[in-house]
């Protein structure tokens, strides 16, 4: 399995992440070289087998819905890069209609 | 290595009846991480005052003859994945350099109910992606039996800190055998319980279906003590089992008679390191003594197991890590232009390479085309070995394997080939991908003077049955 800089480089785009030239290409590498590992798993006739998605239970174990104290918004907030009274701030999301 | 406790159970009852203070043991521990750490790195930050003042105050209500918890007085260092609020829970990764936790993890909690002192957070791979602590942005953490050679990983620090007295017992985390490949290295005993045996409410998600928190320690008795304080259900974590903790306590004060032990053939193949083969010959003929019966055992989906897990796990890391995105918490690169220049710039100069690594990996094998084929398949691998498992433990109660393919490899020797990296999980990541629970104590050493580890698996929930088997280990290998 070799993977090409371009795959590479569009897989980074959907994972936002971004990388120099040089690193695409260490990458193509090493992810070639796992991914030929990794091909291994298709040897396997698997057809009939379930996948497993959790190991012990077959069902999702739900809480009682009833209201209790949460974190509260002082302490939600205080790992915040940027914070204005009790909102995060993040850079303009709308862009403005030019004229 | 100095062993001043030969057995935790022993430490407690100098506790107990005063012959030794909580303040006394806090000091040696502060001692020897003063000496021994800025070599090793075990430890990303201590709290000597905080430890000392806890300390002493237990060592007051225990002369009140005021009740106190199982661990009372006894100094635990945590791996830097899990939260103690008001203090920084960093996973080793500039993405969380300065982020403070805002609650405590269940097992925290946990821990403070039963009077145990939290000493410090120790060194990991970034997000506990790693097998030697190498990928740590923080520093290097040195094997105290031979500080050229890596602890292991990921919980390195965890390891380390116990080997090397700077605390008796400490936390790690597994997703593919961050406890037991760490322990194996560093010469002491490790254990992850059984998926849902411990909440995970409050440990930073790698890989949601395999994290396991889980004790380090000098011995068994350490491990089990540990183990009985966390356990339980939880209703902050969907995946906590509702289920009745056994004593573990009384567990490992009576071995097992004529225990049937499992050999997986795949396990012992010719590839195996002679020296880990010697070892683990001498404790099975010590075994067969006592009057064990051995069995072979074939678990053919192992061949599987390592490409199976490197694909759930770096999908799931994918999904996981899309979190940090420099909007809420952690990292936020200086001046984006645009929301997703945040987004991206944040993740790519916050990140370690590793880390990127993986989510690359994941984020491909989720991708359009590729999801059947890989993470699909790879969910039906698990399902496969999770049958041929249960089949094992049919016909024995518990299996028996090296923990490692080869002993604590030299810093630097593995960091350029990833997958080479990853193959040094091949006996561990199985337990993980079945859910079952898993010990390693060591077991002698080699020409080197480099320690080596055995595994011991049990079924499902067996955590009693395992550590009784592992405390039957340790007395014959002692």
């Amino acid at each position: 399995m070799t993977l090409d800089v371009e795959t590479v480089r569009h897989y980074a785009k959907l994972a936002n992440l971004a990388f120099s030239d040089a690193e695409l290409g260490t990458l193509a590498t090493q992810l070639g070289s796992v991914l030929q590992h990794v091909e291994k798993i298709s040897e396997l006739d698997l057809g009939t087998v379930l996948p497993t998605a959790q190991v012990h239970q077959a069902y999702a174990e739900l809480r009682k819905d009833r209201i209790a104290p949460s974190l509260g918004s002082e302490l939600a907030l205080s790992n915040a890069p940027d914070k204005e009274s009790y909102h995060f701030l993040v850079p303009k999301v709308i862009k403005v209609k030019s004229p | 290595m100095t062993q001043p406790y030969p057995s935790f159970s022993n430490l407690l009852a100098d506790l107990a009846d005063g012959s030794k203070t909580s303040e006394h043991l806090v000091q040696e521990c502060l001692d020897a991480i003063g000496a021994r750490d800025p070599q090793l790195g075990a430890f990303l930050e201590v709290w000597p005052e905080e430890a000392l003042a806890q300390a002493r105050s237990i060592d007051i209500k225990r002369r009140e003859g005021k009740a106190l918890g199982p661990l009372a007085g006894v100094p635990i260092a945590l791996k830097d994945n899990i939260h103690l609020s008001g203090k920084r829970t960093t996973c080793a990764s500039k993405m969380l350099a300065s982020f403070s936790a805002p609650f405590d993890a269940t097992v925290v909690k946990h821990l403070k109910n039963a009077g145990a002192i939290l000493l410090g957070k120790t060194n990991l791979d970034e997000f506990a992606m790693g097998s030697s602590t190498e990928h740590s942005a923080f520093q290097l953490t040195r094997n105290p039996h031979d500080p050229s050679r890596v602890p292991g990983g990921s919980s390195g620090g965890s390891a380390a800190a116990v080997a090397a007295d700077m605390a008796p017992l400490s936390l790690g985390s597994s997703t593919g055998g961050s406890i037991r490949q760490p322990a194996a290295f560093c010469g002491v005993v490790g254990m992850k319980p059984t998926y849902g045996r411990v909440s995970r409410y409050g440990l930073v998600a790698f890989g949601s279906s395999l994290d396991q928190i889980g004790p380090m320690a000098k011995d068994v008795s350490g491990a089990a003590h540990l183990l009985q304080a966390i356990s339980g259900h939880d209703s902050a974590d969907a995946t906590s089992a509702k289920l009745p903790v056994p004593n573990l306590i009384e567990a490992i004060k009576t071995f097992p008679a004529r225990p049937k032990i499992g050999l997986p053939r795949e396990f012992f193949d010719s590839g195996l390191d002679p020296e880990i083969r010697k070892c683990m010959d001498v404790l099975l003929t010590a075994l067969e003594h006592y009057g064990a019966e051995l069995k072979e055992v074939s678990l053919p989906a192992s061949a599987y197991a390592i490409p199976a897990y490197y694909l759930l796990a770096t999908a799931e890391a994918s999904s996981n890590l899309a979190r940090f995105d420099g909007a809420r918490y952690g990292f936020r690169a200086k001046n984006p232009v645009d929301i997703q220049a945040m987004y991206t710039q944040s993740r790519s100069q916050g990140f370690g390479m590793e880390v990127k690594r993986r989510i690359m990996l994941g984020t491909y094998c989720l991708s359009s085309g590729y999801y059947e084929g890989y993470y699909l398949q790879a969910q039906k691998v698990r399902t496969q070995l999770i049958q041929e498992y249960q089949a094992a433990f049919a016909q024995v109660d518990v299996l028996l394997s090296p923990t490692t393919p080869y002993v604590a490899f030299p810093i630097g020797s593995k960091t350029n080939d990833p997958m080479d990296m990853y193959l040094s999980d091949i006996f561990t990541v199985t337990a993980n991908l079945v859910g079952i629970p898993a010990i390693s104590l060591p077991c002698g050493k080699n020409s080197a003077n480099l320690p080596i580890g055995v595994q011991l698996l049990a079924n499902h929930f067996q955590e009693a049955q395992l550590v009784s088997m592992a405390a039957l280990c340790e007395s014959l290998i002692a």
